[in-house]
């Protein structure tokens, strides 16, 4: 594992798994494998805290769940964004984005 | 939204578990299949997969922790460490809820009489929209005539309609085709609108619909008894004997429907099983001006207050009076609401049924004082326990509402007891009123019974929870805490047993008294002749048969009959005024026959009693008693004097003995008798004085009255001793619950004791030893206990005297040749405390006294 690994912040494993499901249905696994693909192993989440987040999700309203087959035809749960959950991206997104922005403002300025 | 979904999650929770279960189960297998392609050994592999996914037990709790509602899931675990913690100290549970059962079974006994007698609306629609027509003739009730509820009801605007009851008398009734006969119905006579204009649909069959049906309303409780809820029962007919003697005619009714369960008719503590229709039964009513016997209750006119419809109906009823040829300024009409019924019961128990609400409240705050002493010493005992928690950082709010659903969970088990032992209790407490009253567990007292648990949950529990998760260093304060309670204990126990003193003594005072007739052997029947529609020679003649045929009955010494007869419950007032001279002087009247004052045991000073010639036609007399004599008469002889007195003239031929009239409490006032058989009018008593045992007489007596005519409504039976016994209904009833919660609270007060004591003890078992071990002696340590136990009954008696003396002034209604604050009884109160306190001190003392000092040292 030579690549730096760097916490999550906090708060922002929602959006990041609605941002995953945004491509398409996926379990559990799946969610797991992609942030650590795209993010090329730098985000570093603890993967069962997945399922927490997962469950307030589906309370939310912002996902929905249910049974079906993977890839190797294993029983697996599908989560699939719902539109309000879809809303709620773009929401969280937005919000990330200004608050980034003002932080590297902050960062560069003082 | 999210709590709809959580509620639900609640219910499906199993399938949540195993979905949760399989995820986990299937991502951990995917990963270290991963991780084994990559070249690791399985259980490498397996190893890896984990320490990725992190800690499996946490997660699954978390994931766990977002689908269910929070506090819910903490209260149900909170709940089940609780039954826990009670199946652990079975003895501490036991006394905690029985103290409960005790405290909140006793008010919702009573609240539940409160409620029936004092707070519930009549089962019938629209309650509130009833009132009362309350006719009143020189300032006392008064009744009206059919004629007059005729006119009234066809005549006024202000109501959407006027129904007439007779009240509750008693009837002989046959019924046709039953197996067996009833002794005595219950019955009323009312309007044909009776019903309708209350609201009241038949349970089966119908109401009635016109005046002068011969028909017949039985009650559900009737229908249930006489027919055993046969629907059958519809079309049945039922004789009652009309006329009088010896010109008796029978009348047929039909039943034609059933009233539901819940109907009781229109008074508070009766319950009459059979109505019939007024003219069905009596159509001589129609034209019987004089004959004032019914009171009538009607329905307000939406929009139309009060204060409007009693203007009108006053101005219409005089009106009416003086078409009639009466003095219509002597009467007044006033209108009351009757949405609970008319009076029955309700006013003479009011204030008897509120203090009694005040006795069960101190016996529920005593109850929970000593479960909250109980809770405070074993909190005391898992200090360690409690403090180990919060030092590994449990929340002190979660620890005190840990605690707090273990007190909702005992007084949720002493609520349940306590709510079984109201439903058992609650016919007895209803025969303590000598009502017919249903006292249900309808949703008020179940609300009540609710709230007060919950708030008793609160009351005992808040305060040890609190003083247990306290600064530990504060270590004496529970026990502080725990000795205050006790003390507050015993000060209310004393409170209640000088109230119990006080109602007792005075009781015992009352009974004490000499009411002026001799009681023993005297039976009374009440009658009711409203309904006799003879005059003159033909109803003096028919008073004489009743006379007669009661006299004859075998074991009868002597028969009577008069207007109020002893401890009758009415009175009438007159006005005395001697031959020259204009002073008049007030006396109560009576109207008595041949042979009353004998009957009663009223004893003749001077003079003659009252015979069978003294009738209409033969010359005036009059019977004065003592006070009347020595009022008008000074200490001159009254006998052959002249006066006039209920505007006749008459001779005084005898003086009587002083006697109380309707209530032992109230001085003899001054009487005049005149002869019943002198009068031409009703009488309402009739008295037999037996050679033995009166009770056995009432069914021949009854008989007697009824073979002489049909007509006379005849009420209860009792002995004289009966009848006086029941004006110390009352005090009676006050007595004897407040003694039963006294003892309650004695008991409790001493468990409270004793648990404080013991825990005392079992705490210092080390100091003890060390005392002993430096030579005090077992006896120097029993009294050591002893007098730590006596010490706080006695704080505990002090703080309660002047609380005894500001309750006792509430009781001093209630209360005869008896001061409030009567040192005797407060005294005596004490006394018992005091040494029932020493009796709770002295098991844990003895306990102390055999500490052995060796094993004690070793104790920690």
């Amino acid at each position: 594992m030579g690549k730096e690994r760097s916490e999550l912040l906090p708060g922002t494993l929602d959006m990041l798994i609605l941002k995953t499901l945004a491509r398409g249905p996926e379990h559990g696994y799946g969610i797991a494998q992609r942030l650590r693909q795209i993010s090329e192993d730098v985000l570093q989440v603890e993967e069962g805290s997945l399922y927490p987040a997962l469950q307030r999700l589906q309370l939310q309203g912002w996902i929905v769940s249910e049974w079906g087959q993977s890839e190797n035809n294993r029983r697996a749960r599908f989560y699939r964004l719902t539109p309000s959950g879809r809303k709620q991206l773009a929401r969280e997104v937005s919000g990330f984005e200004r608050a980034m922005q003002a932080i590297v403002r902050v960062l560069r300025e003082a | 939204m999210r709590f709809w979904r959580k509620l639900r999650n609640l219910a499906r929770r199993g399938r949540l578990e195993r979905d949760l279960e399989e995820e986990i189960h299937l991502h951990l297998e995917r990963k270290a299949q991963e991780y084994t392609v990559a070249g690791l050994t399985p259980g490498e592999a397996r190893c890896a997969a984990r320490r990725e996914f992190g800690n499996v037990t946490r997660w699954r709790e978390e994931s766990r922790q977002a689908w269910v509602v929070g506090w819910l899931e903490a209260l149900l675990q909170d709940l089940r460490y609780g039954l826990r913690a009670m199946r652990r100290s079975r003895g501490f549970t036991a006394v905690a809820v029985l103290s409960m059962a005790l405290g909140i079974g006793a008010n919702a006994a009573i609240f539940s009489l409160v409620h029936a007698v004092l707070l519930r609306n009549l089962p019938v629609a629209e309650p509130e929209k009833l009132v009362v027509l309350q006719p009143q003739r020189g300032g006392r009730p008064w009744f009206v005539s059919y004629p007059m509820y005729r006119a009234l009801s066809e005549r006024q605007q202000a109501f959407a309609g006027m129904l007439a009851t007779s009240g509750q008398g008693q009837k002989r009734v046959t019924l046709d085709g039953a197996a067996r006969q009833p002794d005595w119905v219950r019955t009323s006579l009312v309007s044909g609108n009776y019903f309708a204009v209350l609201g009241v649909e038949a349970h089966v069959g119908r109401t009635f619909t016109a005046a002068e049906e011969p028909l017949a309303v039985i009650s559900y409780g009737f229908w249930e008894r006489e027919y055993g809820l046969d629907p059958g029962v519809l079309g049945r007919t039922v004789r009652v004997t009309i006329g009088h003697a010896p010109d008796l005619a029978e009348r047929v009714l039909t039943i034609v429907g059933v009233t539901p369960r819940e109907f009781f008719g229109e008074t508070v503590g009766e319950g009459p099983e059979m109505w019939f229709p007024i003219l069905g039964v009596m159509p001589e009513a129609v034209r019987a001006q004089e004959r004032n016997f019914l009171q009538v209750v009607a329905r307000r006119r939406d929009g139309m207050s009060t204060e409007q419809a009693q203007a009108a109906t006053h101005a219409l009823y005089r009106k009416l009076l003086a078409d009639d040829g009466q003095r219509p300024e002597e009467y007044q009409m006033r209108l009351e609401s009757a949405a609970r019924g008319l009076e029955g019961i309700r006013g003479r128990m009011e204030r008897p049924l509120w203090a009694l609400m005040a006795a069960v409240a101190v016996v529920l705050l005593i109850a929970c004082a000593n479960v909250a002493t109980l809770l405070v010493a074993r909190a005391a005992a898992r200090r360690q326990e409690i403090s180990t928690r919060l030092a590994v950082g449990a929340g002190r709010g979660r620890l005190v509402r840990q605690m707090l659903a273990e007190s909702l969970l005992l007084a949720a088990l002493g609520g349940g007891l306590g709510l079984l032992a109201a439903v058992w209790m609650r016919g007895a407490l209803a025969a303590l009123l000598v009502a017919r009253l249903q006292v249900g567990l309808d949703a008020p007292v179940l609300v009540f019974t609710l709230a007060v648990t919950a708030l008793s949950a609160l009351a005992f529990g808040l305060l040890p929870a609190v003083a247990a998760t306290a600064n530990p260093k504060a270590a004496g304060r529970p026990l502080r805490l725990g000795q205050g309670l006790v003390a507050g204990q015993v000060a209310l126990s004393l409170v209640l047993l000088a109230g119990a003193g006080l109602l007792l003594r005075s009781l015992r005072n009352l009974r004490a008294l000499d009411p002026g007739f001799d009681r023993s052997h005297v039976l009374l029947v009440e009658v009711e002749t409203h309904q006799v529609l003879l005059r003159g020679a033909e109803r003096l003649s028919l008073y004489r048969d009743v006379r007669r045929r009661m006299g004859e009955i075998p074991g009868v010494r002597s028969a009577s009959l008069s207007y109020v007869g002893p401890f009758g419950g009415g009175s009438r007032g007159t006005t005395i005024t001697i031959a020259g001279d204009a002073t008049p002087h007030p006396a109560g009247l009576e109207l008595a026959s041949p042979a009353y004052f004998s009957t009663v045991g009223m004893r003749l000073l001077a003079g003659r009693e009252f015979g069978d010639g003294d009738a209409l036609g033969a010359p005036g007399i009059a019977v004065i008693n003592e006070a009347l004599a020595r009022a008008v008469f000074g200490n001159a002889n009254p006998i052959g004097r002249r006066m006039r007195a209920a505007d006749r003239e008459v001779e005084i031929v005898g003086v009587v003995r002083d006697a109380r009239q309707n209530s032992l409490r109230r001085d003899p006032r001054a009487m005049v008798f005149l002869p019943l058989w002198q009068q031409d009018t009703d009488f309402g008593s009739a008295e037999i004085r037996a050679a033995a045992d009166p009770a056995t007489l009432a069914a021949a007596a009854r008989a007697a009255l009824q073979a002489a005519s049909p007509a006379i409504e005849i009420g209860e039976a009792k002995t004289l001793h009966e009848q006086v016994e029941r004006t110390l209904l009352t005090e009676r009833l006050l007595a004897r619950l407040t003694t039963v919660f006294g003892a309650v609270a004695l008991v409790l007060a001493c468990v409270g004791l004793y648990g404080v004591l013991a825990y005392g003890v079992e705490r210092r078992t080390r100091e003890i030893g060390i005392r002993m071990a430096l030579g005090a002696s077992p006896a120097g340590v029993r009294a050591w206990v002893l007098r730590e136990g006596l010490l706080l009954a006695g704080v505990g008696v002090l703080a309660g005297i002047p609380l005894t003396l500001w309750a006792a002034r509430a009781l001093e209604s209630f209360l005869y040749a008896l001061k409030p604050a009567d040192p005797v009884t407060a005294g005596g109160a004490a006394l018992v405390l005091v040494l029932v306190a020493a009796v709770a001190s002295w098991l844990p003392a003895r306990r102390a006294a055999r500490v052995a000092p060796m094993k004690a040292l070793r104790h920690e």
